[in-house]
């Protein structure tokens, strides 16, 4: 008799539904200039890390002539921009992040 | 049981063998009586290793009393028992020889390095398939070494070899081993195997039958995308019934593209027109007059009854002209194979002229009509044929090539083809003396090719209007232009290219991109070669250079300048200030006498309208143009007389569709051009 208590009990333990845990999901960021090489589509995120507030710029070029700028006053920690392709040639570009330092971060950007 | 199935599924190899792709001959001698001895035979002895090609030839002779064949047979070139070691089966290890043979179609054209080595002597050799002459690649009368040689190749042919070796005692081997062409200069040895295969090798004879192949080669500016091109072949390929056969290729990146048989078919189509050509008998129908030494020709007469056969009665009573205008091949027996002009046709006769003399002591039979004659039907102007057989002549389907882009990549670089550049250069070229404005004013152009390409109006004459078109092209309201599609703004040039004339330049230019094409049954592989240039480009910034350019101010427009950086860079800024977005562009204060500049600043239109333009100076007449993808906007001083040294700044304004927290690559300066009076361009960076 035992046994089937026993057998009883296993089923009704088995049978609970389990607890949930709600995880919330960490941002996620394209940390573009931790990348040597990225394809971007118009429209596109992505985001960078910055340690003074004051303005920097994003700059696009092709061998050394500027092509487009984009000037601004970041927040400290992760910045999170887009980038628009239709203006831009279809080419392999250079995407810098300048302030008054000059460079601090470089990487390349294809545009397809 | 499992011994009979076995037997069953080898049966077939042992029946029929492997032959083909993959395979080569081998056989395998017993030499030197397999002891060493010499041997003789019909006067020709050999003995010991060979010393000569002769000496070889006697030790494989199997009339030679020494010589046994003990094995022949198919293996593979890449083995042990092929190529690559030189051991097939053979009678035992000292005093044999081993002649490999078949075909080989190397996998490239071109000088091959060839290496090998064997003990003892050894030929290694190969010609052609159809010559009889064998050409060596390597030998060695002796034992051991490493053997060098060459062979030039073409790997649209087969190729015959014999490669063959002789052991006469001690260690046996045979190595091939080759160098692919473009390492001629150094080269770089590979075994035969199949990883290195040297190229496809049999020991069926292969069928070497031409077929008909085009290859085209069009010369692009050299930062142009071949590969963005295409080039489309079509026919009519249906007997003149109508229906095209078309096929399109991708150019190559060096611009080439080939086409095969299946592309250019050669089926024969009618061409409309006849060879009369005469059957023997007794009625005269045809006359030739004397040669006329005067012009150069024979008047030739066909009877007009023989034109009856197209369905005419009498003497071809109404038939049209056209009809006799149709015959141009005249085959009167053995005399005359050629072909003919229509002359005339009267009552009875249809005449033609015959630019080739039949014969130089032709006699004349009749001093009163001047003509030959039959004697034996005197008074008749004539000689006596049977009749006349119209032969309907042939030719092979005409192609024709087209050459198209694809179009995106078309708009994008169409719209730098024409800028301030060759606006200067063109102005230049119109004021820089000579006999005036025109054809051949000016002094600036040193070839043919830039005045069809300034006279963009195609008008026949280089001249202000041409410029004035330019001008609008850049900065006008409208763009005279804008509607031009590629083939009304490229020309392919498929000779003369390099030497244009500068004074009759006008003559002679190619209307489209297109070409015509006629395979010819001769020739079996063809190849043409064309330039390609672009209407207005006199800097030559997208169009194939000719050789012959000397212009100084020849200079590739520079989307993108190199130069190294210097205080006279031009700084650009792109500030967002409210709802507005506006980029700034600054030449400052220099010292380079730019009598023109120009940019193209692209922008979102589905995020940006564009307002309004501010230009700092008035000191040099400036322009602002917008256009669908991009506003233009930039200075020009049209005799070089004004110039940009005290600086300038050019201001866009453009309005935010909506409030956008990110700018980046809204607005895009994809093209910028800076230009002296000289027409030179000055590279300055964009910083």
């Amino acid at each position: 008799m035992r046994k089937y208590i026993v057998l009883i009990l296993f089923v009704i333990v088995s049978c609970q539904p389990e607890e949930l845990m709600i995880v919330e999901p960490l941002p996620q960021y394209e940390m573009i200039f931790e990348e040597t090489e990225s394809s971007v589509t118009d429209g596109q995120e992505f985001s960078f890390e910055i340690i003074s507030e004051e303005e920097h710029q994003l700059v696009i070029s092709k061998d050394g002539s500027v092509i487009a700028k984009e000037s601004f006053l970041p927040t400290l920690d992760i910045n999170t921009k887009k980038i628009y392709t239709k203006s831009l040639p279809t080419d392999l570009l250079k995407l810098e992040l300048i302030n008054s330092n000059g460079v601090i971060k470089s990487t390349f950007i294809q545009i397809n | 049981m499992k011994r009979l199935l076995l037997l069953i599924l080898l049966l077939p190899i042992f029946m029929f063998g492997q032959s083909g792709e993959g395979y080569i001959n081998y056989k395998s001698y017993k030499t030197h009586s397999g002891t060493g001895s010499s041997s003789t035979y019909n006067g020709v002895t050999y003995s010991g290793g060979a010393n000569s090609t002769a000496e070889f030839d006697a030790m494989v002779d199997t009339n030679q009393p020494g010589t046994t064949l003990t094995h022949s047979g198919e293996v593979s070139p890449f083995g042990g028992t092929g190529l690559n070691g030189g051991h097939p089966p053979k009678w035992g290890g000292s005093y044999f020889a081993i002649v490999y043979s078949g075909w080989f179609k190397p996998n490239k054209s071109g000088t091959y390095n060839i290496r090998t080595k064997a003990d003892d002597s050894s030929e290694t050799r190969y010609r052609e398939v159809g010559t009889t002459e064998w050409q060596t690649m390597t030998y060695h009368w002796g034992c051991c070494s490493y053997r060098y040689g060459t062979a030039t190749l073409d790997k649209t042919k087969w190729y015959e070899f014999e490669f063959r070796y002789q052991e006469y005692g001690g260690g046996d081997y045979y190595y091939f081993a080759y160098s692919l062409p473009e390492n001629s200069s150094s080269p770089i040895y590979n075994q035969v195997s199949s990883n290195h295969p040297f190229g496809t090798w049999t020991n069926v004879e292969p069928t070497t039958e031409e077929t008909h192949e085009l290859s085209l080669t069009y010369e692009l500016h050299t930062d142009l995308d071949a590969t963005k091109f295409s080039t489309l072949i079509y026919y009519e390929c249906t007997d003149n019934a109508g229906g095209l056969c078309p096929t399109t290729s991708t150019l190559g990146n060096n611009g080439t593209v080939s086409f095969d048989e299946t592309a250019i078919s050669t089926d024969q189509v009618s061409t409309g027109t006849y060879s009369a050509e005469t059957v023997d008998g007794g009625i005269q129908y045809i006359y030739v007059y004397n040669w006329d030494s005067t012009n150069e020709r024979h008047r030739v007469g066909l009877d007009k009854r023989m034109f009856n056969t197209f369905g005419y009665s009498g003497f071809a009573s109404g038939a049209p002209t056209s009809l006799f205008q149709s015959v141009t091949h005249l085959k009167f027996y053995d005399v005359i194979d050629e072909d003919v002009e229509y002359k005339s046709n009267g009552t009875y006769w249809a005449e033609y002229w015959l630019n080739t003399r039949i014969t130089s002591d032709m006699v004349q039979a009749s001093s009163s009509t001047n003509r030959f004659q039959n004697g034996s039907w005197s008074g008749y102007g004539g000689v006596a044929v049977q009749s006349i057989d119209f032969v309907l002549g042939n030719s092979f389907a005409e192609h024709t090539l087209n050459l198209s882009v694809d179009g995106t990549y078309y708009n994008d670089e169409y719209d730098n083809v024409i800028t301030v550049q060759d606006l200067v250069i063109a102005f230049n070229q119109l004021t820089s003396g000579g006999s005036g404005p025109g054809n051949s004013g000016g002094t600036v152009f040193s070839t043919g090719i830039e005045y069809v390409l300034g006279d963009v109006n195609e008008d026949g004459s280089f001249n202000f209007v041409d410029t004035q078109l330019m001008l609008q092209h850049i900065y006008g309201d409208t763009d005279p232009f804008a509607d031009k599609t590629f083939g009304d703004v490229v020309k392919i040039f498929d000779s003369g290219y390099d030497d244009w004339s500068t004074t009759n330049w006008n003559s002679g230019i190619p209307n489209t991109t297109l070409d015509s094409y006629t395979p010819n049954s001769s020739t079996f592989e063809q190849s043409k070669t064309y330039q390609v240039a672009f209407m207005g480009d006199v800097n030559f910034s997208h169009s194939h250079e000719p050789s012959n350019l000397t212009t100084a101010a020849q200079s590739m427009s520079v989307r993108y300048s190199s130069a190294k950086g210097s205080s006279n860079d031009v700084e650009m800024n792109m500030i967002k200030d409210g709802e507005y977005l506006k980029v700034s562009i600054e030449i400052p204060i220099n010292n380079h006498n730019i009598t023109a500049s120009q940019f193209k600043i692209y922008f979102d239109s589905s995020k940006l309208e564009y307002e309004s333009s501010d230009i700092s100076s008035e000191s040099i007449p400036s322009f602002t143009t917008q256009r669908s993808k991009y506003i233009n906007i930039g200075s020009i001083s049209q005799d070089g007389s004004q110039n940009l040294n005290g600086g300038i700044t050019y201001t866009l304004n453009f309005k935010m569709n909506s409030a956008l927290n990110s700018t980046l690559g809204l607005l895009g300066l994809k093209f910028y051009e800076l230009v002296n009076s000289d027409g030179n361009i000055i590279n300055l960076k964009i910083k």
